[in-house]
């Protein structure tokens, strides 16, 4: 023993040295820095990927699916920080989708949240779908999305109301899709996979929350119903062209409603368009006629996006404020002498046919300009605007309250009174029906309000909610937004010189019942300093219900530039031919 | 093999061998079976299979050799000498490469890296040499036979090129002269020597690789997804361990296959993610006690042969601990040492067992009561 054991132990020493220093690093980054370091580790192994809810579908009253939702695919990257495995991946995928591995890399560059895989292509079909299925564990930070995208199984009905889903972020921009957004949405789901150090997904995900689908909507649309009054405005239209009557009887609009809930049956547009292909030129240059104007193009929906003086078939409107006032008795007749002039507006019948003494109902019947300038003109403007408001057709009452579809600014009735010196001529004009410009939804209020004795129902089309397991989630009963109380004597002559103007028009005989209606032939305003050739055809109205007696519907047919009044007859008649199933 | 043997024997030592033996095989198993593993599921690993084979064997073994009397081997001092160096020297010219280094031999089945029964052949041949009655180290020349006798297969190894074997040797070396009573002048000049050396052969003598392993231990950061990427993985798997550890079996960087060589050499970086700083420093604190219970060893052993054994045995645990633990969390550069009775791999293992059924010896035949 030669050495000194204190030098052993000094060893021994060095060795607890050692265990100190070790401990006091390990403290440092388990202890001080173990958050961070704990995030690094969540960040290292997990892919968050999102499942996209079904948009929820849309069905008519009577059952047919008008929206649907069907799976499209999108091809995504989970972020790679492996370069060579990044590198590969991009070359295959690129060879996979028929891109340029460039176009690749930049779609990489520009993705900002790189815990979410970066989508390189959308709408990919279903064929490259199942190859990269079977070569993706090749690409071990492929992700191939399911996209629900918006699918219109009829097409051409009902585009316009139903309105339009962006592909991109899938919020619903028109029509119902965008009214309705937050319940047709649903909520996406997402799950959190853990993947190893290859970048694959392992095992089940560990947290993940199911996508939940969107509501679905369910309409008081009839789409047979529906169906019938499209195709029959577009076959009286195209008659109109063809026989030479109307060069331009192009567009034109529908409303049917039930006068005693404010239901709407019906709601057509024309020209109408298949929905899957809203903006889609190349569809619009094949699918609808070369010689169809620009004009008549319009996306609008004429029902509600749209305002057009109502000529004569704003008559009932004047003819009750005068009973209702007594500026006029239902029995008082008034000399209508074909022309003349009252408070200096030269004023004359329809060819100036000289009815003779006329009293209210001859006068609807027959449509005198004369007598109702004459009522109008012992009203005045304001008792007439009074009747415009009492019926739901004011500027201030927007589409008599149908608000199932939202609009950046809804539309409103023009209101002639506005910015301008008004003059007596001016009453005599609006008496019977020019000057002030409706909506086709108020025409529609007010003609129900005329059969219903004078109850403002607010049009609705969305009648209940549905979650995706059917569970009603809304529904929706009729709300009455107003109720005048007009005198039923008064009411009574004014539906009798409706019936009896119905009467007349050899589109409504042979029906089992009695039908009202009132026809309209609108002059486009032609103080505008533009003149359109188009603008000579008068555009032609008709409102009116059926039965009579026991009115179930309320119908409004508009047809833009298409002439006189009673040939919108024929589109009604086809109607109530349907409804109340009379055809052959 | 008598009764004082038995008396003698350090059950405690041994008691401390076997826990972390075990205590190694079962983290080989949780780092190895892939995916979330379970004690049932080791048994799935072969890798768990094999080293619980290692270890049932080398277990035995080190039990054999130390009831085995160690002064016997200092009789085959130049042939044990002469047959690691020829090892040493068959590796460079006929041995496996893995990660540009000449390491492994191959025979049959069986894959020996001759740097590892090296260290055992150099604790026993130098202790040997350094026991030889009336040696001194009070003269330079008196250093000249133990470096040289160090530095031969210390010089083969480094060209492999094996710089953490090679330093090892250096670690032993050191502290066998030291406690022989080397000079503290001796010391100090030499350091300085062996600090201008290594500068120098940092400078001029390592390969491109072998310097950026060296230094990236400083700042990982600056290559990520290459040099630092297995060195920021250790850490953010031992400091997502914090306080209790995810568990055992539960790691996500281990069990995911993100920690590099997790059986191997950064088998302490599953201790950290699974155990956390508790256990973590539990396993530390065992690991020092059974360094310093071998050097106690040293301090009771009857000759200068049995203490110099113990003091090389404990240097080279000692310096791999450093090394190794070092290494995982970022505080020493990447060597590729193993942690001694953890790491998996099997010549490792069967070298740590003859040194310790060497220092288990020196323990029962350091009777110093006189019968």
């Amino acid at each position: 023993m030669n050495s000194p054991l204190w030098r052993i132990r000094l060893l021994r020493i060095v060795c607890v040295l050692i265990l100190v220093v070790l401990i006091y690093n390990l403290f440092e980054i388990q202890i001080i820095e173990g958050e961070e370091w704990a995030h690094m580790a969540d960040n290292n192994r997990f892919r968050h990927l999102i499942e996209l809810a079904p948009r929820g579908r849309i069905y008519s009253a009577d059952g047919v699916e008008l929206a649907a939702s069907v799976p499209t695919y999108t091809v995504a990257l989970a972020d790679e920080q492996n370069k060579n495995r990044r590198e590969q991946t991009i070359v295959q995928l690129a060879g996979f989708l028929d891109m340029e591995p460039d176009a690749i890399r930049e779609k990489l560059a520009k993705h900002q949240r790189k815990f979410e895989p970066a989508v390189i292509a959308t709408d990919v079909d279903f064929e490259t779908i199942l190859l990269l299925e079977e070569y993706k564990h090749l690409m071990p930070s492929l992700v191939i999305q399911v996209v629900p995208q918006r699918y219109y199984p009829e097409k051409d009905l009902l585009p316009h109301p139903l309105g339009r889903v962006n592909k991109i972020d899938r919020r619903g921009v028109e029509g119902l899709e965008r009214r309705w957004d937050e319940y047709l949405q649903g909520v996406d789901g997402f799950s959190v996979v853990q993947v190893n150090v290859e970048n694959r997904p392992v095992g089940e995900p560990v947290n993940s929350t199911p996508a939940e689908p969107g509501h679905n909507l369910h309409l008081t649309i009839d789409t047979k119903l529906q169906r019938v009054a499209q195709e029959s405005l577009r076959r009286v239209l195209k008659k109109l062209r063809d026989e030479g009557k109307s060069d331009h009887a192009w567009a034109g609009a529908v409303l049917v409603m039930d006068p005693n809930t404010g239901r709407i049956l019906a709601m057509v547009t024309e020209p109408s368009f298949d929905n899957n292909h809203r903006y889609d030129k190349a569809w619009w240059a094949e699918n609808i006629p070369a010689d169809m104007p620009d004009w008549a193009k319009k996306l609008t929906d004429r029902t509600y996006q749209y305002r057009r003086p109502v000529g004569s078939t704003f008559k009932m409107v004047t003819g009750m404020a005068g009973l209702e006032y007594g500026v006029v008795t239902a029995r008082e007749k008034i000399y209508a002498g074909g022309r003349t002039r009252i408070n200096n507006q030269p004023v004359n019948d329809y060819g100036n046919a000289v009815f003779g003494n006329v009293d209210m109902r001859r006068a609807l019947a027959v449509s005198s300009n004369i007598y109702f300038a004459t009522v109008g003109s012992r009203l005045g403007s304001e008792k007439i605007y009074e009747y415009i408001e009492k019926f739901g057709m004011s500027r201030t009452q927007k589409n008599a309250g149908f608000d199932d579809i939202a609009q950046d600014e809804q539309v409103s009735s023009l209101d002639y009174r506005l910015g301008r010196t008004w003059v007596g001529g001016h009453t005599v004009q609006i008496s019977y029906g020019q000057l002030n410009e409706f909506t086709v939804m108020q025409m529609g209020n007010y003609v129900s309000m005329l059969a219903n004795g004078g109850i403002h129902y607010k049009p609705y089309m969305v009648e209940k909610i549905t979650d995706y397991r059917g569970e009603t989630v809304e529904f929706f009963e009729p709300v009455v937004l107003d109720q005048q109380d007009f005198s039923p004597e008064n009411l009574k002559v004014i539906r009798e010189g409706m019936q009896q103007s119905a009467a007349r028009s050899p589109f409504l005989k042979g029906l089992p019942f009695a039908v009202a209606g009132k026809t309209g032939s609108a002059e486009h305003d032609r103080s505008s300093r533009k003149n359109m050739e188009r603008w000579r055809d008068t555009h032609s109205w008709w409102v009116g219900y059926a039965p009579y007696d026991n009115p179930e519907i309320a119908i409004v047919v508009f047809m833009e530039y298409a002439g006189a009044g009673s040939r919108s007859i024929e589109v009604a008649r086809d109607i109530i031919d349907y409804y109340f199933g009379l055809e052959e | 093999m008598g009764k004082k043997l038995w008396k003698s024997y350090d059950y405690i030592l041994l008691l401390t061998i076997v826990a972390i033996s075990i205590f190694g095989v079962i983290l080989v198993g949780s780092s190895s079976v892939t995916g979330e593993s379970s004690f049932a599921s080791l048994f799935s690993s072969r890798t768990f299979v094999k080293q619980l084979l290692w270890v049932a064997f080398g277990l035995t073994g080190m039990v054999i050799l130390s009831v085995i009397d160690y002064t016997e081997w200092q009789r085959f001092k130049i042939p044990l000498y002469l047959f690691s160096l020829a090892l040493l020297i068959l590796v460079i010219f006929k041995g496996s490469s893995a990660w540009g280094a000449q390491r492994w031999l191959a025979i049959g089945k069986f894959k020996l890296q001759p740097s590892e029964p090296a260290k055992i052949a150099i604790i026993l041949t130098l202790s040997a040499t350094m026991a030889k009655e009336g040696r001194s180290l009070e003269r330079w020349k008196d250093l000249l036979v133990p470096i040289a006798h160090v530095g031969i297969p210390m010089i083969v190894i480094f060209l492999q090129p094996d710089l953490g074997t090679s330093l090892i040797f250096l670690a032993i070396t050191g502290s066998i002269l030291f406690v022989a009573g080397m000079r503290w002048l001796h010391m100090a000049v030499l350091s300085l020597v062996g600090a201008i050396g290594s500068v120098f052969a940092f400078l001029f003598l390592l390969k491109p690789y072998q310097k950026a392993r060296l230094i990236i231990f400083q700042d990982p950061w600056q290559d990520p997804f290459g040099d630092g990427w297995q060195i920021i993985q250790s850490k953010v798997a031992i400091g997502s361990g914090q306080f209790w550890g995810r568990g055992l079996f539960r790691g996500t960087q281990t069990q995911l296959d993100f920690l590099p060589a997790k059986n191997t050499d950064f088998i302490f970086s599953v201790i950290g993610e699974e155990l956390g700083f508790l256990g973590a420093s539990l396993f530390l604190l065992v690991y020092v006690f059974l360094i310093t219970r071998i050097l106690k060893v040293g301090i009771e052993a009857k000759d200068t042969f049995g203490r110099y054994i113990c003091v090389g045995v404990a240097a080279m645990f000692a310096f791999q601990l450093l090394v190794n633990v070092g290494m995982t969390i970022s505080i020493m550069p990447v060597t590729g040492l193993p942690l001694p009775l953890v790491s998996y791999g099997g010549s490792s293992f069967l070298t740590t067992m003859i040194s310790l059924g060497l220092v288990l010896s020196v323990a029962a035949h350091s009777d110093t009561s006189i019968f």
